[in-house]
């Protein structure tokens, strides 16, 4: 077969004062008609680079300084901005991350696609409405005379992610390049839009592209994959065969740090090759240490006792009572975590997990019900000297570890601020001490102690608010997605220190996370949420392996499997 | 895998892109009105060693070089470049000396608005709901009323005076600078480092003054300096309609105002520079906002 879109020897270079970037290095790849080729790799990879280069849109100061994008044989990537233009659409459609921005608010998607179909075919009058229906038809949308009217607002994300593939789809082209198409949807729509991806493809012979860390996604729907790590393509082969049997090291200890749903593991297998690898680990000594100073009283009480827990928002607002109209986000909800233990939260965006959060550490004020942190009610009276003590002993570890430092401290200050507030080290020096230990200790080093966040990654971030949360000596920590904005392998790292901290520590942790797998690693309970209301409690090993409520094993059925590698090629 | 641009990195470097500024003055625009307003300011600061005369020692004031043009010898010999007014002052003397009320006037009225507006702002953000509604609606009907008028009424009920200038001033400018902090600091709020903070248990004042107020001034950076030409202005106004500052103590808008009666009989001078002068500084002022602003906006850098 020939080759639908072939790229040789392809570098990418991003010009500036302090010398020339290359995002992309060397890069040689292909698609075949009808082929769903992967590209994945972590974050500053230059996989997204390689998508935006094939179609000329790289942003400037970037551009091609070597290789060639051969495109139906033909080298596109020498012509200019008017010819592309007509390549772009016609001949290469594009699905980017987010389809609320992608898509115009103030035009009804019938005329977003009429204009994209006048504008790449040939079709006029009649024809163009046809057509359009027709795309709505094939990307699965109900009803599609009447949505033709709708407003993206008026769509639910996926819906609006199928009404984008309709627009790539418009211009029939050859060639698809999707960004991150499912990144910004939960999981059980992320299946029906990978599965509409592959009918697609099989269907009109399309040669798709997909750009994804997720290798997960990889595993459902590409035939043949590329690994990037820093700009190069590291490792192309069959999906099959780069998941079971890698070759490359990279390409090894990034599978192996992807979580698994079926078994679980101690810890991470630890994942040398990429960056942060080898920081070391300090351990501390609890007992003869600052940390383990606060008087541990060996209570009977549960961690978290949490009875009839019910909050309401209003979501429109009025001056009479009966025309306010309220979301409930968390409904009715009890369940208890006992000292030492590791909870888990789990459910998809809105089931409301993070709110149960808050509403522990007191961000938010509890409707009714009852939340008891070892014996003390901090639900009601928030200014109670003992329920500030009682909050005290719960500290949170935010989800973005780009906004949850104060960007104009420094890192020793942002660790020192709760030991400085509560004077709890004897002088400014040993508390500069005990920032410099925390800091070993989550495997930052004190070298870090002068330096600003911006300086870090964001898996070093998170390292610092976890050492921002202990330094208050917390009894229970809530991690509130805590690894969902960071890449798998510095993931990995931060589940192995968390995990850690726990039993050296003792810690009791609260886990709230959408990723099953990860769940599944780290907690001994869970409870799967949905709608604001806890559908079902058990142990993790009981739910992952006999779930009980039907929700729970909707759930499970929708992680991708690394096991089913392969059965796509099976059936073809 | 979500890879996000350092936004609140770059308001970090505020005053980095301030050293930036002067040290690579590339702009022409820049340049110039760096230059020119160092000179303004310096002129302003050591007016008693430049100014050729006194202007309010009435002992070298002589009536007989009244309304004397430009250039023209003065009766002790020396030349009066700008000319003299109607009572025999020199124009030059009294621009300089003008220069140190305006700036005085206007400096001062802004750093006591851009108080009271960071912690009006401050409050309305950070406890959001009815505080917020109260406090705002208070900057609106404040900013619903003219400036001038405001300030005319004012003054009109305090009188003349240096002081009450200053007064009127903050109360017609507080509201800009609450209004901008407030909008600056509500983004702020709702991150996670202020809910870190709580979670804390740190208290309410700390959290403001440690937390939101670091990262939300730098709006206020270019703000703070288009109001201070802005207050210039408002100010040589008032002075021009006889409410402002006391003709002993003469500003800019008090010399254009002064110069007035005679600018028909043809003694433009005495009008003309000092009007000169004003133009030349809000307009240098001015220019400097706008770099600061382009320097300070990612989207403008190249």
């Amino acid at each position: 077969m020939n080759e639908l879109l072939e790229i040789v020897g392809l570098d990418v270079s991003f010009p500036s004062q302090r010398g020339t970037t290359y995002a992309v290095r060397d890069v040689s790849i292909n698609v075949k008609p009808g082929e769903v080729l992967g590209v994945v790799g972590e974050s500053g990879a230059g996989k997204s680079t390689i998508g935006n280069a094939v179609i000329n849109l790289l942003e400037p100061p970037g551009k091609i300084t070597n290789g060639k994008v051969l495109f139906q044989g033909k080298n596109i990537s020498s012509l200019d901005d008017k010819e592309m233009r007509n390549i772009r659409g016609q001949k290469i459609g594009m699905i980017f991350q987010d389809p609320l921005t992608s898509l115009n608010p103030l035009m009804t998607i019938g005329a977003q696609l009429l204009e994209t179909i006048t504008k790449t075919t040939k079709l006029v009058g009649d024809a163009v409405f046809k057509k359009a229906i027709e795309l709505l038809e094939a990307v699965g949308i109900e009803q599609p005379e009447v949505r033709f009217f709708a407003y993206p607002h008026e769509f639910s994300g996926g819906m609006r992610q199928r009404v984008v593939i309709a627009l790539a789809l418009a211009g029939d082209p050859d060639l698809v390049i999707a960004d991150e198409p499912t990144t910004a949807l939960d999981v059980s729509i992320q299946e029906q839009i990978l599965e509409l991806i592959r009918v697609l493809c099989r269907e009109r012979k399309l040669g798709v592209i997909i750009i994804t860390h997720d290798i997960g996604v990889i595993a459902n729907i590409a035939d043949r994959v590329a690994v990037m790590y820093d700009g190069s393509v590291v490792e192309t082969g069959k999906v099959h065969q780069i998941l079971t049997a890698p070759k490359h090291q990279y390409t090894k200890s990034l599978i192996a740090a992807v979580p698994r749903g079926d078994i679980k593991f101690k810890r991470f297998k630890s994942v040398d090759y990429i960056e942060g690898g080898k920081q070391s680990y300090k351990s501390i000594d609890v007992d003869q240490h600052w940390l383990g100073e606060k008087v541990r009283k060996n209570s009977t009480d549960k961690a978290i006792f949490i009875e009839g827990l019910n909050k309401e928002f209003v979501i429109k607002k009025a001056v009479f009572e009966r025309n306010r109209v309220y979301l409930k986000a968390v409904k009715d909800v009890s369940f208890s975590v006992e000292e030492g233990e590791s909870f888990g939260l789990v459910g998809e965006s809105g089931s409301g997990k993070s709110t149960i959060a808050r509403l522990i550490v007191g961000l938010s004020k509890v409707d009714r019900g009852s939340i008891k942190i070892f014996g003390q009610d901090v639900a009601n009276k928030r200014k109670d000297q003992k329920v500030i003590a009682a909050q005290g002993d719960v500290q949170m570890i935010f989800q973005d570890p780009y906004s949850s430092l104060n960007a104009r401290m420094r890192v020793q200050d942002i660790i020192a601020e709760p030991i400085r507030y509560y004077q709890t080290a004897s002088s400014d020096s040993e508390a500069l001490q005990i920032v410099g230990d925390l800091l070993d200790h989550v495997g930052l080093g004190s070298t870090a102690m002068l330096k600003y966040p911006h300086e870090f990654s964001g898996g070093q971030r998170q390292r610092i608010s976890i050492a921002r949360a202990l330094a208050s000596r917390p009894k229970i920590l809530i991690c509130d997605e805590p690894t969902s904005a960071l890449d798998v392998s510095v993931q990995a790292h931060i589940l192995n220190l968390l995990k850690d901290l726990q039993d050296e520590l003792r810690l009791t942790m609260l886990f709230i996370s959408h990723d099953l797998p990860v769940i599944r690693q780290m907690c001994d309970r869970v409870a799967v949420m949905r709608h604001g209301a806890i559908c079902e409690i058990a142990t993790t090993d009981n739910l992952f392996d006999a779930p009980n409520h039907e929700y729970s094993k909707h759930l499970l059925n929708l992680i991708p499997r690394m096991e089913s590698v392969g059965k796509k090629e099976l059936i073809s | 895998m979500i890879e996000k641009e350092g936004a609140s990195d770059k308001s970090l470097l505020t005053f980095f892109y301030l050293k930036v500024l002067f040290a690579n003055l590339s702009n022409p625009m820049a340049f110039i009105s760096v230059i020119l307003l160092t000179l303004i300011v310096g002129c302003a600061i050591f007016a008693p060693f430049i100014a050729p005369t006194d202007p309010y020692d009435l002992s070298v004031v002589s009536i007989l070089d009244g309304r004397l043009a430009p250039g023209e010898e003065m009766f002790d010999g020396t030349i009066a470049w700008m000319g003299m007014d109607g009572a025999g002052r020199d124009v030059l003397s009294a621009i300089i000396y003008g220069l140190r009320t305006s700036l005085i006037v206007a400096i001062s009225s802004a750093l006591i608005a851009l108080s009271i507006g960071i912690f009006i702002g401050l409050i309305a953000a950070f406890y959001g709901g009815k505080v917020d509604s109260f406090l705002m609606r208070i900057v609106d009907i404040q900013l619903s009323f003219p400036a001038i008028l405001v300030a005319l009424v004012l003054l009109a009920l305090l009188g003349k005076g240096v002081d009450k200038v200053i007064i009127a001033l903050v109360v017609v400018q507080w509201a800009v600078y609450a209004r901008t902090v407030r909008a600056a600091a509500t983004v702020e709020r709702h991150k996670e480092y202020i809910e870190a903070a709580s979670c804390l248990g740190l208290s309410n004042s700390r959290i403001i003054w440690k937390h939101l107020l670091p990262n939300s001034i730098s709006p206020l950076i270019v703000l703070a300096t288009l109001q201070t030409a802005h207050s210039i202005s408002i100010e040589a106004t008032l002075s021009f309609l006889g409410v402002g500052v006391p003709i002993t103590e003469p500003s800019l808008g008090s010399l254009i105002s002064n110069g007035f009666d005679f600018i028909l009989s043809g003694a433009y001078w005495i009008t003309f520079f000092p009007g000169v002068m004003l133009l030349a500084t809000v307009a240098s002022i001015n220019i400097l906002g706008d770099q600061i602003r382009t320097i300070l906006n990612p989207r403008f850098t190249e």
